[in-house]
């Protein structure tokens, strides 16, 4: 009797603390990226300001996350597949987004001034290029938090004219060339950082 | 109500055997009582222990809005704390509740960690935008609430762990057709070892149900090559089922016609997949696959034929199948393989074979009192009807000839059969007397 109920301790123990350590294993690992990536700024894609905070998240659309066949940069690229593995290299623009530099099959070697992103292929396009995605797609904000957000936007928009609404991603990226949201920018000023914690 | 039923049909036993002396008359009336009486109390024992669950059901509900209600006040490492505060709050309620013995309270316990896992990866996301590989969050939940059912003892949280590694394997190669995914069966075999242990009858269910998915996905992707690894695993799916209703029956205690527990599962699975795999292979051969499969190997085809004769002549020797088993198994896994959907005529066989495996499983149904089992057979067979139908609307007059011919052939085989059975009642009637 006693060891039955000692013996369940012990393994339901076991089965926690492994269940902990895979929970506390995605939070590191998103920790180091933030703490230690190399900081870019991309510029979001303009989205149609109505579907914008629809929902529980915001996606995210990148000027790298279509890569076009006809660019000379893409060149050796070759016929994308499906689910493939691609790294995008970025370097500084004029305007402070970071934009395309070249895309390779393989890890290039480190650059000065350069930082490259793993993606993943979402579907090719034909002869070449395709829809690649780095998984920072995706801002979660919840209503108010969205709705400040889409605001602000606007202002910033209307200030602007209508068709450029220049939503800056903060992404910091880690030598392998994984990428996490670390913040977002309006107007070249930060809004929102996102907390270690 | 089941206990009104239950009363119904034993009143009718009782006056029957009332009537042929066996019982006695005064005995019926104190036999009904006490059933009623004993299946009232059965039924009323469950009350305190559901309105416990309900109850424990209403307060993680409480707490789940409280705190979904303040989630953004709360900063990240509060999140994180209360997302494994709430993990060991539950694992180690359940190994509390389970070793003083309230069984079904630490199951419910246990399926509720395995849940806050799950909760816990998508909030982790959430938090950090994570956005993935929507299926890794799938494997590593399953993964999880499989080490769980292996350590905790949790039959729930083992129907869980394989629901989630079987949705992962379909979202993997249906979604984004990422290629067979062998790494389900390493997880789903420890899982089918935990039950075979266990003697689990529901996650007996699970482990065939997340079979067959990861095997729906590895047809559909073999299928998308074009390639002999459809009709592969379709005919592996017939043999399978051979061997499980052949082995299932064989297992089963001699004395009893129908089959029991983890037998009767296994056996009316094995009917249902060794029945079910002909019409299905029928369906996905389509024409465009039928000129492939005219450069398919035979020796493939002679895996299956061997797998199913073997699970056929093991029954046999066993003496726990009939001989129309015996036929029924071997024929259906082979036009499972798609042996005749290139041949010439080919169709009209692999839709007689169909048939007769309706029939099959009719006779196997009745023969096992497993009325599913009929149930399905009709069904088998209704829908194979309509499929020759709309298969050849072109050429009705093959049709309606073939539909002739198996009609005429099904109402010969009902007379024999009834004339077998007035027969054998009559030897047993002269035998009695």
């Amino acid at each position: 009797m006693n060891r039955i109920a000692s013996s369940i301790w012990t393994r339901v123990l076991l089965a926690a603390l492994v269940l902990s350590a895979a929970l506390g294993w995605i939070v590191y690992n998103r920790m180091t990226i933030l703490k230690n990536g190399r900081e870019i700024v991309l510029k979001s894609e303009p989205v149609d300001p109505r579907d914008l905070f629809r929902g529980h998240y915001v996606r995210l659309g990148y000027a790298i996350s279509r890569l076009k066949g006809d660019d000379r940069l893409l060149k050796g690229l070759g016929h994308l597949k499906r689910n493939q593995t691609v790294y995008v290299t970025v370097k500084p623009g004029a305007d402070g987004y970071w934009v395309l530099d070249s895309a390779s099959t393989v890890m290039p070697p480190p650059e000065d001034g350069k930082v490259t992103l793993k993606g993943r292929v979402e579907y090719p396009v034909f002869p070449h290029g395709g829809r690649v995605s780095y998984g920072i797609e995706r801002y979660y904000a919840p209503r108010k938090k969205a709705l400040a957000l889409e605001k602000r936007m606007a202002r910033s928009s209307a200030a602007r004219g209508r068709e450029e609404r220049p939503l800056g991603v903060i992404v910091r990226v880690a030598p392998n060339g994984r990428a996490a949201i670390a913040g977002l920018m309006l107007d070249g000023r930060k809004i929102y950082e996102e907390p270690l914690f | 109500m089941f206990v009104f039923s239950y009363e119904r049909r034993l009143r009718a036993d009782l006056e029957r055997w009332a009537k042929k002396g066996w019982v006695r008359a005064d005995a019926v009336e104190a036999i009904i009582e006490d059933a009623a009486s004993h299946e009232a109390a059965r039924q009323g024992g469950r009350l305190p222990q559901m309105l416990g669950i309900l109850g424990a059901v209403l307060l993680v509900a409480g707490v789940l809005m409280f705190v979904s209600a303040n989630w953004e006040a709360i900063s990240r490492l509060a999140r994180l704390s209360l997302l494994l505060a709430a993990l060991w709050g539950a694992l180690l309620a359940g190994a509390w509740l389970k070793s003083a013995r309230h069984g079904w309270l630490a199951e419910g316990a246990f399926v509720l960690a395995a849940g806050i896992f799950g909760a816990s990866i998508m909030l982790i996301s959430q938090m950090y935008h994570i956005e993935g590989h929507y299926p890794d969050a799938l494997l590593l939940w399953g993964l999880g609430a499989l080490l769980v059912a292996a350590l905790a003892e949790s039959q729930g949280a083992l129907v869980l762990a394989l629901g989630l590694l079987g949705w992962w394997s379909i979202a993997e190669m249906l979604d984004f057709r990422l290629g067979v995914k062998w790494l389900f069966l390493p997880p789903w075999a420890i899982g089918a070892g935990l039950v075979a242990w266990k003697r689990w009858r529901l996650g007996a269910h699970a482990v065939i149900l997340s079979l067959l998915a990861w095997l729906f996905g590895v047809v559909n992707h073999y299928l998308d090559m074009k390639s002999i690894g459809a009709g592969l695993a379709l005919g592996f799916m017939a043999s399978l089922g051979a061997w499980m209703y052949a082995g299932a029956l064989a297992a089963a205690k001699p004395a009893r016609r129908d089959a029991h527990g983890m037998a009767a599962i296994l056996m009316s699975y094995g009917a249902a997949l060794a029945g079910l795999a002909p019409f299905l292979g029928q369906l996905l051969f389509d024409k465009r696959v039928l000129h492939m499969l005219l450069l398919y190997p035979v020796q493939a085809f002679a895996v299956t034929a061997l797998l199913t004769g073997a699970a056929a002549v093991f029954g046999l020797w066993k003496g726990r199948i009939a001989w129309f088993d015996a036929l029924a198994l071997p024929a259906g896994a082979l036009s499972a393989a798609g042996l005749f959907a290139g041949i010439p005529g080919g169709r009209w066989i692999m839709a007689a074979i169909v048939l007769g495996m309706s029939i099959w499983l009719i006779t196997a149904g009745q023969r096992l009192a497993a009325k599913h089992l009929m149930r399905m057979g009709l069904a088998l067979f209704g829908a194979e009807v309509l499929y020759v139908y709309f298969r050849t609307l072109g050429g009705l007059l093959d049709t309606s000839l073939f539909f002739l011919l198996g009609g005429a052939l099904f109402i010969l085989m009902a007379f024999a059969f009834v004339w077998l059975q007035g027969r054998l009642a009559r030897g047993n009637g002269e035998a009695a007397q």
